[in-house]
Parts: structure tokens; sequence; C-alpha cells
């Protein structure tokens, strides 16, 4: 490989793994292996969930792709680039409350924007754009305290497409809610990535979460990529589908792999 | 309907009768001092007054007592007594309000600069972080034979035993509330596209705020003492210079009245910053 050619991409790819390992060093003990040449591609404007066992590393990779955790071994290419660090064009939603608790939810959303140093006018403007897709207009000049765990979810949400990033990484978003307000914020994802359509990264632990959201289903075990699927439903995706069939068969079928 | 007339009596009598109760704790005080000072006068007929004088002559006589601390230009107005003591309690009150207030403004903007640097820097952080830590542990009253020797009664010195005990005390605070920024908010402005010195501005500073105004509410706490400390052996005025004297000449009645505008004074400020600390902090969960 020659690092001055600029690496040869398959059309419409935006996220290249190539034989990215994570391994942690103990003292006086053998390396704690997260997992071993992982090799993936993730198309432009695909929905990718990655599934696994609890610490299997799904969060891990995340965290690398996203820049925030270096791997031991192996590059991530956004757009044939490699990546160093985090940055803008790659907007994460945490698995933990992340938002700002000292700036009002307005000043929250706007955040990237404000660092950006966008007009004052237009950070406001693309604010409240994005206030209002997540159904939280009334709520603009709360601070983070006033709001419960699932409002909250919707304030990282939109802050992070506020910022209008290229793609979207996002670890176990609703994974701390109940049930219905987790459907709720399901659907209003979806709605909204239908409209801003971005390359979606999505870690979950739920079955049927990544099942309702996405277009393909990335399964990580044993250290590695154990298995790739694709969700066969047609968008725009209702509730009716959970029950369905074929839906709970693709859900058993995926079973498996979390024990 | 007449259940509800009594449950309002019930109310005004509960709110009577915890205002009565808080007040007959100040109430039974002030009685068992004047016990107090009758019991000493029965032992010491001669010298009680100035060693435990009745609450009357507290607000007379000592009172009074306390224009012997004006200056000669002072005298010359040849003002009443009680006027004349009310301006010596007025300007010492302004000299040392003016050492703690400049004094804790100083060492605690030291202290939070230093300890912003220890903070974020590791460099910083090694260099001297060794040399603060020993510092740190020398008992403050340890050093003023020493700021005595190098200042005698200058103000200068005074300022700088204000400062260094309070910076000392504020940058332990500030550098423990910077590693205590949660890594999650630093990430995710990192995400967001802020740069090094926008993480800093936008999310270090605004997240130790609530920690530095609690450190400032404790510093203000402890900056009373070190101000009189200094006061005490090396101020030619402030109120603590009449403490001191007032102590040598035995006035305890004096004594008293300067004790009770420290009281005053420290509520005050306390609560002055706690409304700076709410309206700083209000964001606070």
């Amino acid at each position: 490989m020659c690092p001055w050619r600029r690496k040869q991409i398959k059309r419409d790819e935006k996220i290249r793994l190539e034989n990215v390992s994570k391994a942690y060093k103990r003292s006086g003990e053998e390396d704690l292996v997260v997992f071993n040449d992982i090799n993936l591609a993730i198309l432009k404007d695909e929905f990718v969930s990655l599934i696994g066992p609890s610490g299997c590393g799904k969060t891990t990779l995340l965290s690398i792709v996203a820049g925030l955790t270096p791997p031991t071994s192996g590059t991530v290419l956004l757009d044939g680039k490699s990546i160093s660090g985090p940055g803008r064009e790659r907007g994460v939603v945490f698995q933990q409350d992340a938002i700002f608790p000292w700036r009002k939810v307005i000043d929250n959303v706007r955040y990237g924007l404000q660092m950006k140093a966008l007009e004052k006018a237009k950070q406001f403007e693309i604010a409240n754009k994005f206030i209002k897709l997540v159904g939280l207009e009334k709520f603009a000049n709360f601070y983070p305290k006033e709001l419960s765990g699932g409002m909250k979810k919707r304030v990282a949400i939109a802050m992070v497409f506020a910022n209008d990033p290229e793609v979207y990484l996002m670890d176990e978003p609703f994974g701390s809610l109940d049930y219905s307000t987790k459907v709720e914020l399901q659907k209003e994802l979806l709605k909204i990535w239908q409209q801003e359509k971005k390359t979606t990264l999505f870690v979950t632990h739920d079955l049927e979460e990544a099942i309702f959201l996405s277009d393909r289903i990335v399964v990580l075990a044993d250290q590695t990529v154990k298995e790739i699927l694709e969700v066969p439903f047609s968008r725009p995706r209702l509730d009716a589908l959970r029950t369905e069939a074929a839906f709970q068969d693709l859900k058993r079928s995926l079973w498996k792999y979390l024990k | 309907m007449k259940s509800g007339v009594a449950w309002i009596h019930a109310r005004v009598s509960l709110r009577g009768m915890r205002a009565l109760k808080r007040s007959l704790g100040v109430l039974l005080f002030l009685l068992l001092w004047e016990v107090g000072a009758y019991l000493i006068k029965l032992k010491n007929p001669q010298f009680h007054s100035n060693i435990f004088p009745s609450i009357a002559y507290i607000f007379t006589e000592s009172l009074t007592g306390i224009a012997t601390f004006a200056t000669v230009d002072l005298v010359r107005t040849q003002q009443s007594s009680v006027v004349l003591a009310l301006i010596v309690l007025a300007q010492n009150s302004v000299v040392t309000l003016t050492r703690l207030l400049g004094g804790s403004f100083i060492g605690i903007g030291v202290g939070i600069m230093i300890g912003i640097g220890i903070g974020i820097s590791k460099l910083f952080r090694r260099l001297f972080g060794p040399l603060l830590n020993v510092v740190r542990t020398v008992p403050l009253l340890a050093l003023i034979p020493l700021f005595l020797v190098w200042f005698g009664g200058a103000e200068i010195g005074i300022y700088l035993y204000i400062i260094f005990g309070l910076a000392m005390f504020m940058l332990v605070y500030t550098a423990n509330a910077v590693q205590n920024v949660q890594p999650i908010y630093i990430e995710f402005a990192k995400t967001l596209g802020a740069s090094k010195g926008q993480v800093f501005r936008t999310v270090i500073l605004p997240a130790i705020v609530p920690e530095l105004a609690g450190g400032t509410r404790v510093c203000l706490g402890i900056a009373w003492g070190i101000t009189l400390a200094g006061e005490y052996l090396a101020a030619q005025d402030g109120l603590g210079r009449i403490l001191i004297w007032s102590q040598i000449y035995m006035f305890a009645g004096r004594m008293v009245i300067i004790v009770l505008l420290f009281m005053m004074y420290a509520i005050l400020i306390n609560t002055v910053v706690l409304r700076l600390k709410e309206y700083a902090a209000g964001w606070m969960p």
C-alpha cells in the first residue's frame, strides 16, 4: 500500500474500517483484547446498527469512529481519508446525558454553530428549527435540570443534528428510557433521518430497535464482525411492523448472537 | 367553615410559636449573659465591668470608650463621645473591610488562576504541584512572625499575608474542580467542533463556577480570621487593632462591640455571596 496514493474507494462508501483492533494493556497480565481486525464499510446515507452481547466492544468501536478513542492498530477512513481525533463532521449522541447543564435548551442546540462562529441570527434560526423538529419549542428557554430524561435526549439529538454533521454516531441513545418514550423517539428519529438523510452508525443492544431503524445490522461478537444482515422492510416503517411475523422472525434469528 | 377558621388559627399560632421559640433562644442567651455579669460583679466588685460587662454597660460606657481611639484631628471636631465612637468604628470598619475584600479578591483570583493552570496543564502540575503541596501544609499563623520580619507593619505585608492564605486554599479547590469536570462534556464539545480554547471557555469555565462559588464562600469565612490575625499583630489601624488594644487594657465590652460588628459584616458578605452564587450557578440540578 502506498501511503501517498489516495486509497481506492468504492462508490458511495462513507466510512471504512480497515483492520481495526483494540486491546487494553494490563500491567503484569495479558492484554485485554476487545476486538481484532475489524473490516467494515458503511455506505453513504445508510443506517447501520451495531449490536452484540454486552462487553463486546460496540461502544468502543463507535468511540474509535468518533475519534475519541484511538485504535490499537488499523485505520478509520472517512471519505477515503483516515481520521485522527474527533471532528464536527461526525456528530455523536452519547449514551449518558452529555448536554451542557449550564446552557438553556436553545443555547445547547446552537452550541456547534456558535463554535463555528456562524452569525448569531442564523444560529438561532437553525437552532429553533431543530428544537421544533424534536418537539421542544415550549422548552427552548429551560435549563436541562428542568427536563425529563426523554427531553434531554431530544436536546442532544437536536444539538448534533443542528450542527449538520455528515455522519451520525449514536451510542445507545435511548438505552435509559422507558419503552413508550423509546418507541416515540425511534419514530421521531426516523422521521428526522428521512428528512436529513445522513450516514448513521447506531449502537444498541435492543434487537427490536435495531431492526426497526436500520438498513443493515452488524453483529459484533467474539472479538470480530460475526454477521451482517440486510433489513428487508421498506420505509417509512410504521409501528405495526413491530408485531409482524417477518419482523419477529428476524428478531429471533438475531437472538442467538446475543448469548 | 368552623374547622377552617380553627385551622387558620392553628397555622397562625404555629408561626407565632416558631418565632417565639426562635427569639426565646436569643432571650435566654441575653439572660444568661446578664446573670454571668451579675455573678462576676459579686466576685469582683471593682473591675467586673472590664471583665464581664452587663449589656447596658456595653452599649453605654464601652461604646463611648471606643472614642479614645479617635485620631487627634477627629477629637478636634469636638463631637460628643458617642458620635466620635461611631465615627471611629466606621473608619476602622472601612480599613478592615478594604483589606478583607481587597485581599480576598486578589487572593481568590490568584488562587483560581494557579488552580486552573494546575488543573489543565500536566507540565504545570508536575512543575509546581509538589512544591505547592508542601507549602500548603504550613499553618498560616506560623507565618505571621516571618511576615512581620519581612514587612514590619506595612500595609503590603498584611495584603500579601491575606493573599497568600486565600490563594493557597483556593488553588486546591479550583484544581479539584477542573479535574472533576465530567469528561463526557469535553468529548461532546469536541465532537461538536469545539477547539481546545473553546472547550476551555465554553465547558471547563462554566462547569467549575458552582464549585468556585462554594470555595469563595469558604474563603471569605477564613478571610476574617486571616485579616484579623494580620491586623492583630502588624497593623496600625483597623478593627483588629482596636480589638487587641482593648485586650491589652482589659476592656471586654469594647471587644464585644467589635465582635458584634464582625458578625454583622460576615453575615452581610455571606448573604451577598450566596445571592451571587444563585445567580451564577442557577443551572445546577
